[in-house]
């Protein structure tokens, strides 16, 4: 336990050490997040151009405008969405080029890298990762597909059904086994794209998975703890989050700009937690697997 | 002799049933009493059967003799695949692979009608469909009499019927050990004299059961014995009289008065919670994983005794019972019949979701609106379910908040009012029918946005146009002219006429028929727009003014504009409209139009210019499809459009981040 409580605070070292990264990510979210939704910006712009009807937000959740908006503008409305798909597949794909060149910073972490040697890791990278995030995204549907499939089969239809504890019973146990599927997949998959990236030998991903596997499975408790303590983190920031926004009431546009940077404070933290699962999880690799035998911060250990 | 035994109960329970019935009101009945029924029935579990005689006491009201009687026979749309409910099928009428296989369906039989006289009056009967001509469809059955049945006079009619109880049929039925016995019996149609509603000669209204719409029915006393299995509990129309056990059965008797239906239901796993109002015994029955929802249907209840109570007239029943069916029984929820009505609830529904309030609301509205004023459910629909809509939406905006009433849940709310109005606008197409529309002609959909939601609207937009006290004058003289009667649409047109010409002269018209000739049997959208406002300095006078010789050529621009306040009318529907338009210094001026043409200017000189200008401030027009135009500012805050951006912005940000999950 112990050790994997150093690893995880080496793992928020190792965030901070590798700040630009952070920043990067933060950065690619927001530019994504504004490209999509500058559109619906600009349709809102032109909906309130000249009235007062938007303003009824501001004091209570207001359905009238939201069913409005979407009964006399949803031609524009699906135009948005269909940008906004796009946008997204390539956030998802440039984010899949971009994480083998984050990765490769965090394992070489005293090395400096120009951005061109950034933008070559992350090419280096990129058709390894990419099949592997396919194999993820196929491993998952097929998880989701086979508990539904057995979630079904256990009894949907209503009229079957002698009581809707039933369902409640079924649904409950299904998401724990799913999120217990999901905890272990998400495992592999963090571990395997730190392989992914230190292997650079091994073209074929099913090799570098398999290892993995029995990797994770070695260590699997430690691994889990790790894993754990992460999602503790995200969960502690998003219930600060939860209380401060629920203080901030975006009633004017002082308290917007306010509500929109406590928004953005959330985000840093949110997408450093997201990169604390892959940084401790390289401090974890490093300790265990290869030959370093040692944290990413040795001398400050020792000492 | 059993059958000497049961003829000689039938009696004994009428003479007790009429004796009762004077000792508790010691006046006039409430209603003509046409089509009563004594009916002693016994649930066969095992086959899924009803074995039942039946006694009917018809009066002819006309002034001519009756020659025929029709049945409804509603139970015989389960047959088979052929009948006009299961081809129509909207409801998700029809039975699955297996419901085929183990043959499911449902039907009833009726084996012996024998008039007074004592003559076998079946073996002429024949069934008729009297709108679509299927052949297969046997839900009107018509029966020749021996002799006919004078004007004024009453007469007697024993019948012998069973049927099979169809499984998971919309409305009716059995699943698991639940049954949910409504449109159950062998039921008269109403013998319409002529003048009376729609009717242009004497005849009967009998309708054939169609997937939309559900019934229209006499009214008349019933007085029912239901025998079960002793560990069944039983619900129903009316008062539970008496209940005999014997052995492995129970016999319930129920006796109901002045109503157009009867309803019951019976299961062994039911709960009965009590709660009393004005004398009147609220009983719920539901499931133990229900129960915890007992408050929320209690209260909600209540809140419409109250409501309707005050605004609309006295609810002379001594009971009403609530049916919150279990989930196999899913398809016999938010049903309405006398004193017996059905809801939906599941142990996992969040107390934001309102589902049962509104369902149990709504159904209870109806004992107004198509039980006590007896609207014809399938001709009119909008007569009952679109009334039921409006006064639902009255009743929980007021009872649980107009911005939350039908979903206060993860910061989403909605108040009942707009969600209805939300339904109506966002259906596929708003205007693909008049809601004047029968129920079953609706065939290419829209039955429910338009005569439920479309109706709502277009009473709201009455009332906006009219005032909350002349509706509210309306809605009681309406209840009070029609209960316990058949009204058509044009009996409440005549009441609305007559009222607002009383309140109002002439103001808003000779008559309203104006506004029902575009609500009610026009199909044309509403939408009034502020489309500009402009504000013109008005330079002072240049030239010979006051004589031929001094030329005033400086011209000052002096302290007046000349403002304009431009309104259009987007689509057909013209209603007239309040506009009120702000000055700079914060006065504001209320402007009236008639919104006939297709636009209009508010002109107005003064020392201050217009800011802005919002129409039907007061949202008195919900039928106004876009609220949104309603207003225009000529320095807009901004402030509005920045949280929403700001809003989509951080959600956008947020389901970024969340998709990184999957990669």
């Amino acid at each position: 336990m112990k050790e994997v409580f150093s690893t995880y605070l080496s793992g928020i070292r190792l965030l901070f050490f590798k700040w630009k990264v952070w920043l990067a990510v933060f950065g690619f979210n927001i530019i994504f997040a504004f490209i999509i939704a500058r559109p619906f910006g600009a349709l809102l712009d032109k909906v309130g151009a000249n009235n007062e009807a938007s303003l009824e937000g501001l004091k209570n959740f207001d359905a009238n405008f939201i069913v409005d908006l979407i009964n006399n503008f949803g031609t524009e409305i699906s135009l948005v969405a269909g940008q906004a798909t796009f946008f997204v597949v390539l956030y998802l794909i440039l984010n899949i080029f971009l994480s083998g060149g984050f990765i490769e910073s965090y394992v070489h972490v005293f090395q400096r890298h120009t951005f061109g040697e950034f933008l070559s890791n992350c090419a280096k990278h990129f058709w390894r990762m990419i099949r592997l995030a396919l194999y993820f995204i196929i491993a998952q549907i097929v998880v989701a597909a086979v508990l539904f499939t057995i979630y079904s089969k256990l009894g949907l239809s209503p009229f079957e059904l002698e009581s809707e504890t039933i369902l409640v019973r079924n649904t409950k146990i299904m998401l724990a086994i799913f999120a217990v599927i999901m905890i272990w997949v998400d495992m592999v998959n963090e571990y395997a794209k730190i392989k992914v990236v230190i292997d650079t030998d091994r073209k074929f991903i099913l090799p570098i998975l398999i290892d993995v596997k029995f990797f994770c499975l070695r260590h699997f408790f430690s691994i889990l703890f790790l894993f754990l303590l992460c999602m503790l983190t995200f969960l502690a920031i998003l219930g600060v989050y939860a209380a401060l926004n629920d203080v901030i009431v975006m009633s004017s546009s002082t308290t917007i700009i306010f509500g929109l940077l406590l928004g953005q404070v959330y985000m840093i933290f949110r997408v450093g937690v997201r990169l604390l699962f892959t940084s401790s999880a390289v401090d974890y690799l490093r300790k265990n697997d290869w030959g370093a035998k040692h944290s990413v911060f040795p001398k400050k250990e020792s000492a | 002799m059993f059958a000497y035994f049961t003829e000689m109960r039938i009696i004994c329970y009428l003479l007790s049933f009429f004796t009762l019935s004077i000792t508790l009101h010691g006046q006039s009945p409430l209603s003509p009493r046409i089509a009563n029924y004594t009916i002693d029935l016994s649930l066969d579990v095992e086959q899924k059967q009803v074995n039942a005689n039946q006694e009917v006491i018809w009066k002819n009201i006309s002034t001519a003799p009756v020659s025929e009687l029709q049945f409804h026979l509603y139970y015989n749309a389960f047959k088979n695949s052929e009948s006009t409910f299961m081809k129509e099928g909207s409801l998700g009428g029809g039975l699955s692979k297996d419901g085929i296989e183990d043959c499911n369906w449902g039907w009833v039989e009726v084996l012996s009608l024998i008039d007074s006289a004592g003559v076998e009056l079946i073996n002429g009967a024949s069934y008729i469909q009297p709108e679509d001509n299927n052949d297969q469809d046997q839900t009107v059955l018509r029966v020749p009499l021996a002799s006919a049945v004078q004007p004024g006079e009453s007469a007697r009619f024993r019948m012998k019927w069973h049927s099979q109880i169809p499984k998971t049929m919309p409305r009716t039925g059995y699943n698991m050990d639940y049954y949910f016995m409504v449109q159950w019996f062998p039921k008269l149609g109403v013998y319409e004299p002529a003048g009376m509603r729609l009717a242009e000669e004497d005849a009967w209204n009998c309708h054939q059961y169609h997937a939309q719409g559900e019934y229209y029915s006499d009214f008349g006393n019933y007085d029912v014995s239901i025998n079960v299995p002793s560990d069944f509990v039983v619900g129903a129309s009316g008062e539970l009289a008496e209940k005999i056990e014997a052995g492995e059965t129970t016999t319930w008797r129920y006796v109901v008065e002045d109503v157009i239906d009867f309803g019951w239901t019976a299961s062994p796993k039911f709960e009965e919670l009590h709660r009393q109002w004005k004398g009147v015994d609220i009983k719920l029955l539901t499931y133990p994983e229900h129960v915890d929802c007992a408050p929320r249907y209690f209260d909600a209840v209540v809140a419409a005794f109250e409501y309707l109570d005050e605004h609309i007239g006295v609810y002379p029943y001594p009971t009403l019972t609530i049916v919150d069916p279990p989930i196999h029984g899913l398809f016999t929820g938010g049903m309405e019949y006398p004193t017996f009505i059905s809801s939906v609830s599941f142990c996992f529904l969040p107390e934001g979701i309102r589902t049962p309030e509104t369902l149990v609301v709504h159904e209870f509205v109806h004992q107004y609106f198509m039980q006590m004023v007896a609207t014809h459910e399938v001709e009119e629909p909008w007569l009952d379910e679109g009334f039921t809509t409006y006064f639902e939406g009255k009743i929980l905006d007021g009872y649980l908040g107009a911005d939350q009433s039908t979903i206060n849940w993860l910061g989403f709310k909605i108040g009942n009012e707009a969600f209805n109005r939300a339904e109506f606008f966002n259906s596929p197409n708003p205007q693909i029918a008049p809601a004047s529309t029968k129920s079953y002609e609706y065939t290419e959909g829209g039955y429910g946005d338009i005569a439920y939601n479309k109706t709502a609207l277009w009473l709201n937009t009455l009332e906006g146009l009219i005032g909350d006290a002349t509706m509210s004058e309306i809605m009681k003289t309406y209840f009070e002219t029609w209960k316990f009667k058949h009204p058509c649409g044009q009996d409440f047109i005549d009441i609305v006429n007559a009222v607002v010409r009383k309140n109002h002269g002439d103001a808003l018209g000779e008559n309203m028929d104006w506004f029902f000739d575009q609500a009610l049997y026009g199909t044309d959208f509403c939408d009034y727009a502020v489309a500009s406002i402009s504000n013109k300095a008005v330079d002072s006078a240049v030239g010979y003014l006051d004589n031929f010789e001094d030329c005033i050529t400086d011209q000052n621009t002096q302290e007046k504009y000349q403002s304009k306040v431009i309104i259009h009318r987007l689509e057909g529907m013209k209603l007239p409209v309040e506009v009120e338009v702000f000055f700079e210094d914060g006065i504001s001026e209320m402007k009236y139009w008639d919104g006939k043409t297709r636009g209009h200017t508010f002109a107005f000189l003064s020392n201050k210019k217009v800011v802005k200008a919002v129409l039907d401030p007061a949202q008195k027009l919900p039928i106004d499809k876009n609220w949104i135009n309603n207003s225009f500012v000529v320095e807009p805050n901004k402030s509005g459009v920045r949280y929403y951006f700001s809003k989509f912005f951080l959600a956008t940000q947020r389901a970024l981040e969340s998709l990184m999950v999957f990669i």
